[in-house]
């Protein structure tokens, strides 16, 4: 129970990882929402200090997902190491209120998507259509508040107990 | 005051026990690391495409795997969609099956003709193609690439540049094959070329993919006579695909034609790989492998080795 507890940030950007691989009968340019639902875990789990989710496993799940999309190696791990470097600024934002944290990881998924639009257009040489992104940015959002109670969920799970510990002496 | 102010800070502490992450170097090495790899795959390394097939390979039972609990989702979806499209697609289906049965009759007329022409003519009967079927397990379609794959690898014989279809036409071509899986090329990559004839005057030209839903129709003749609506199909030319399997029809601008595709490469379940070599491939094979006169009567060449391999799965 400890180790899935500690497991439980890497297992769920595992899964969206792989979901995101699947055959879903969605459009060809409706796609790219898939990819993006691995930000919002590795967003989430990154802003809890608790939380494993170490560098290392984000750059993997981005690897993975490059070999099976066929893409450029190295594009989604990219991705996801700035997904992690967003959190990182993010978890420095004072934000108390749900509508301000809600706000920041729409604020940190647009930024993702538009990073992620730039790196293709890099990678073409060529500045590519933007709409498909700015289409998937605003699915992303709205998937957000269905997967982040989920995640928090997990995370309220996964969280060892804690509390105000009552020492002998203490003042 | 004060008393408050260390029991918030006392507070804080023990809730918050843990420090806030920092960038690490290892950051920063993976950074290094994932740009190389950019880099790498840009220059079109072609160590990276073996190693990215066979780690694909191995993720193969995986993939089929997590399929079992997607399955279903994909279905509730799918049916959901039909749902509400269900009147126009009604619509729809009762016109074509009206135009279907003026075509059956015209289609009997025809076969009839045809089999007579055939039979004055000792037309050698058409090779029928063997083929299977296999399920889709992994979409790779986004920014860089149009490709699915199968759950069918050299274990079922596939080989690399076999065509596939489904029931409404051609879908793509294999281009990586491995034990158990293989990576099918969509017709709408940027990659895939195929050689076509458009319209009723057989006009020929090249499908070019542009990783957008309707491919290009490019190195079509200046004073060439194509319409809107008109049926696009394989050509056969070059041997890459057999001739005659359906496309789609001519769509949108005439002064930069695309077709609209028959097959919805967006929602692909289950594809056919036909097993259809590329006779002109065999016939260099054969020639270059060819020994000198007297030792050429006892050896066969890996062309027809692999020809009589595949022959016994050849439906006739």
């Amino acid at each position: 129970m400890k180790s899935l507890r500690l497991l439980m940030p890497v297992l769920s950007v595992a899964v969206l990882t792989l979901a995101a691989a699947l055959p879903w009968g969605l459009a060809a340019e409706d796609r790219f929402v898939l990819p993006l639902l691995p930000v919002i875990a590795i967003y989430q789990w990154t802003l809890d200090p608790d939380a494993w989710l170490p560098e290392w496993a984000i750059f993997i799940a981005g690897l993975t997902l490059d070999v099976l999309t066929q893409g450029p190696l190295g594009y989604w791990a990219l991705v996801y190491l700035f997904t992690y470097i967003v959190a990182l600024f993010a978890s420095r934002v004072p934000a108390e209120a749900a509508a301000r944290r809600m706000a920041l990881l729409a604020s940190a998924i647009v930024a993702v998507t538009g990073f992620s639009w730039a790196l293709a257009s890099f990678y073409f040489l060529q500045l590519l259509d933007w709409q498909p992104y700015a289409r998937s940015t605003l699915i992303t959002i709205l998937a957000a508040f269905v997967l982040v109670p989920l995640l928090s969920v997990f995370r309220f799970r996964s969280r060892p107990a804690r509390g105000i510990r009552l020492t002998r002496g203490g003042g | 005051m004060t008393r408050l102010k260390d029991h918030n800070l006392f507070l804080r502490r023990t809730d918050h026990a843990a420090p806030g992450k920092r960038v690490r170097p290892v950051l920063l090495l993976l950074v290094f690391a994932a740009s190389g790899l950019m880099l790498l795959s840009r220059l079109d390394h072609s160590m990276l495409g073996d190693v990215r097939w066979r780690a694909a390979s191995w993720l193969t039972p995986v993939l089929q795997g997590a399929m079992i609990p997607a399955a279903p989702v994909r279905e509730i979806g799918r049916s959901i969609s039909t749902q509400v499209d269900l009147g126009n697609e009604l619509e729809r289906l009762r016109q074509e099956n009206q135009k279907l049965e003026s075509w059956k009759w015209r289609a009997q007329q025809l076969e009839g003709k045809v089999a007579d022409l055939e039979a004055l003519a000792k037309v050698v009967p058409e090779q029928k193609i063997d083929f299977i079927t296999s399920r889709v397990i992994s979409d790779a379609s986004g920014a860089f690439v149009r490709s699915v794959t199968i759950d069918a690898g050299q274990a079922r014989n596939v080989k690399e540049g076999y065509p596939v279809v489904n029931a409404d036409g051609l879908v793509g071509r294999i281009v990586d094959v491995g034990p158990n899986a293989a990576r099918v090329l969509l017709a709408t990559d940027l990659n895939s070329r195929i050689p076509v004839r458009i319209g009723p005057n057989a006009v020929r030209g090249i499908l070019a993919g542009d990783n957008s839903s309707r491919p290009k129709l490019i190195y079509i003749p200046d004073d060439a006579n194509i319409a809107i609506g008109d049926d696009v199909a394989t050509s056969g030319t070059g041997g890459l695909f057999p001739a005659g399997l359906r496309l789609g029809a001519v769509a949108g601008n005439l002064s930069v034609p695309r077709v609209a595709l028959r097959a919805d490469l967006d929602r692909l379940d289950y594809v056919s790989v036909l097993f259809f070599a590329d006779p002109f491939r065999d016939l260099t094979d054969e020639l270059s492998n060819r020994k000198p006169a007297g030792e050429a009567n006892n050896t066969a060449s890996p062309a027809n080795a692999s020809l009589g391999n595949a022959s016994p799965g050849k439906a006739k």
